[in-house]
């Protein structure tokens, strides 16, 4: 048995190549339009999508079985030359996979089951990005249509289900999700920055988008402290006024290079004291630590450190991870499901030229019995009607079994075996150069 | 318990448990939104309770609420319509594995608590201000019983939360400055019901001439539960009793709550009073 068609994916990502080589190999938006049409071209595919996000860039190309053999190496070219790359600098890091295997990888690329943060939202809106460019160059036929169109349907199965994306899995999320423990509007609340490190930036952004306005950040550079204030749009403080800040602030953020203490419990029982023990939030990212771990003592202090911001990302980590192993099996299914689907339309033009065939047979009989009998009207309806259940009990094996065999996956073989029984006629050829809209 | 009011205790009963249930998973799975099917269940068993309520009260020729069975079943009813309220305005899910295992209990010790049997009704049954007193009382005990439901939750929260404990119970509970204003709601909320509770019965025991009835041991714990409170709402209002203390206060006001409901029997009439008038429902109504 062989099928007229294959599904091929080729790609590079995250797991296997690093940024350096990513970013040169990556499309840009406005180029894949016409990237997705030479690469049709030069893999003389009928159909391709390009998939180019900063974690991947991947093909995905349905084409002739006769092909299947020189595709991946066509797409290897294109890959090469089409963004000036030697093969042998990205060999290494590519992978393929075909038929079910490659369906099964798109399920889980757009479900975020294959992202470097699992459960993440944006490579589906990405991926839908590269089906509609495709589409709307003419890429994208009825095989990738079907196959990105269950794509976007499982991952948006997944999300409501939920699951993949719970969880705060990075640390500034982890950072986020612990201040929602503790303060119910975070809107409500004023957050002390102390320090201007790269990761009080990420934490910054991240509780400002989880409603957190008010900001203040102090630093012992005046010039440094004004730049990060600028770029998260917060207000500029004095290191000096710590106590100060620290009444009124109810999320505090450390992230100094210091190498000791910068809040000290007696610091921290001061503030406490003006604050009438309404609680504090400290999260303490530096390394050394420069809060003493004997705040956490206090009452109403709720003091975490870089690890136990990553204790909480690990347990969304985990939480999502398992959430993904219970989907792992279901994509994959649904993946074979689909190719079984799209494969086995053999049976059903076998079935469709087999009852032409005995139609044409009968009606040429009745044709001649017309001629040759001197048969009346009433006669020769009885005869055509007695026919046509003839017709309809000899071929309800036939069918039947085609039916089966098409669920069973083995569509092609028993549509092979109906034409030799049969005698049928070859199906009509398609030439590849036709358009897509007439297959 | 008439086999009337019975069939729809055991109906509430039912539905405290599942809901319960639910209650549990919920928490266990680290869910904090899906309310709906305890919310319907808990409106069910108060709908049954409040109408075997009424059945009782239609058909008893007794006290009304004297008894340890008409207490516990007053009190889960209380207890069961704050839960709605709380549930249905800030979904906090975690109180229903304090709150519904309790309602269970309390339904289920007054099917088996002894019901004092027939006596007279008394003057002070008939009085009209008697019913809203006993209603008043009842419900704030509900609003201080829930907000000390709710304070257990902060308690359990804020350890959690110090002990870095980041488990699935640590997501199903609510943040601590929302547990702490749904009890801070609640305290007032039973402060207000409870002080008029104190109002009318000071009134009614001064109309049947009860003598020295604010040094009554039950109404000294009342009075003293209702200063408790009164000092929360004020330290509250202030500023100056928040957070773990508060939570606390609430524990100790909720325990004062219980004491109020033991020595909740009725006031004795003096001696050289007239004596209220006793007899059946029919023979005492005007």
């Amino acid at each position: 048995m062989s099928a007229r068609w294959t599904l091929f994916a080729l790609g590079l990502s995250f797991r296997t190549a690093p940024v350096s080589l990513r970013e040169r190999l990556a499309f840009r938006a406005a180029e894949l339009p016409d990237a997705v049409k030479q690469l049709r071209e030069q893999c003389q595919c009928r159909e391709a999508v390009i998939l180019s996000t900063c974690n991947r860039v991947e093909f995905f190309i349905v084409a002739s079985a006769d092909e299947e053999d020189r595709l991946s190496e066509k797409a290897r070219g294109f890959l090469a030359s089409h963004r000036g790359v030697p093969l042998d600098a990205f060999q290494g890091a590519l992978y393929e996979h075909r038929g079910g295997e490659a369906a099964r990888h798109l399920f889980e690329v757009a479900a975020s089951l294959d992202s470097q943060v699992l459960g993440e939202t944006e490579v589906l809106s990405q991926t839908r990005e590269a089906f509609r460019i495709a589409s709307e160059a003419g890429a994208v036929g009825r095989r990738l249509q079907a196959l990105f169109d269950r794509a976007f349907h499982l991952a948006r199965e997944l999300r409501r289900a939920g699951g993949v994306g719970k969880g705060r899995a990075s640390i500034s999320s982890a950072a986020v999700k612990l201040a929602e423990r503790i303060f119910d509007q975070l809107s409500e609340h004023a957050t002390l920055v102390v320090g201007t490190g790269e990761m009080a930036s990420g934490i910054v952004k991240s509780l400002k988008s989880a409603g957190v306005t008010n900001f203040i950040v102090a630093g012992r550079s005046k010039e440094r402290s004004e730049a990060f204030a600028q770029e998260t749009g917060s207000r500029c403080g004095r290191l000096e006024n710590l106590q100060e800040h620290l009444r009124t602030a109810d999320i505090v953020l450390v992230s100094t290079a210091a190498p000791h203490y910068i809040l000290t419990v007696d610091h921290l029982s001061r503030a406490l004291d003006a604050r009438h023990g309404r609680p504090v939030f400290l999260i303490d990212i530096s390394v050394p630590r420069n809060v003493d771990p004997a705040a956490q003592d206090l009452p109403g202090v709720f003091l975490y450190d870089i690890d136990d911001l990553d204790a909480v990302a690990r347990e969304g980590r985990k939480q999502r991870e398992e959430a993904a192993s219970r989907w792992r099996p279901r994509l994959a299914e649904e993946a074979k499901r689909l190719l079984v689907e799209l494969s086995d339309d053999a049976p059903d033009q076998a079935a469709k030229r087999l009852l032409a065939q005995v139609s044409a047979l009968r009606m040429a009989e009745v044709e001649q019995f017309k001629q040759s009998a001197d048969a009346d009207d009433p006669a020769l309806l009885k005869l055509e009607e007695a026919l046509d259940r003839f017709q309809a009990k000899l071929l309800h094996g036939p069918l039947s079994a085609l039916k089966e065999a098409a669920r069973e996956g083995d569509g092609s073989a028993a549509a092979e075996w109906v034409e030799r029984l049969f005698r049928l006629p070859p199906p009509e050829t398609r030439n590849k150069s036709e358009p897509l809209e007439e297959e | 318990m008439n086999p009337g009011s019975l069939s729809f205790v055991i109906a509430a009963i039912v539905a405290y448990a599942i809901a319960a249930l639910l209650s549990f998973i919920s928490v266990g799975r680290g869910k904090t939104a899906a309310t709906w099917p305890q919310l319907t269940l808990a409106i069910a068993a108060v709908l049954s309770q409040t109408v075997g309520l009424g059945v009782h009260c239609a058909t008893s020729t007794t006290h009304y609420f004297t008894s340890p069975m008409e207490i516990l079943w007053l009190l889960s009813w209380s207890v069961g319509i704050n839960y709605v309220l709380i549930l249905a305005a800030w979904r906090i899910v975690g109180l229903g594995v304090l709150v519904l295992p309790l309602n269970v209990a309390l339904l289920a010790a007054s099917i088996f608590s002894r019901y004092p049997g027939p006596a007279p009704f008394g003057a002070l049954d008939l009085h009209p201000f008697y019913p809203p007193h006993v209603l008043l009382a009842f419900l704030g005990y509900g609003f201080f019983l829930s907000a000390c439901a709710i304070s257990i939750l902060y308690l359990r929260a804020e350890r959690l939360l110090k002990h870095k404990l980041f488990g699935a119970v640590f997501h199903g509970i609510p943040s601590l400055e929302r547990l702490e204003r749904t009890a801070g709601r609640c305290v007032l909320a039973g402060f207000g019901f409870f002080t008029l509770a104190l109002v009318l019965g000071g009134y009614l025991a001064h109309a049947h001439g009860v003598s020295s009835w604010f040094l009554h041991p039950k109404m000294l714990a009342a009075e003293i539960t209702w200063l408790v409170f009164l000092t929360l709402i004020v330290g509250r209002a202030t500023g100056r009793l928040i957070g773990r203390l508060a939570a606390q206060s609430v524990l100790v006001g909720a325990g004062l709550v219980a004491l109020t409901i033991v020595l909740g029997h009725p006031l004795e009439v003096d001696e050289d009073h007239e004596t209220p008038p006793t007899g059946t429902r029919e023979q005492l109504r005007p």
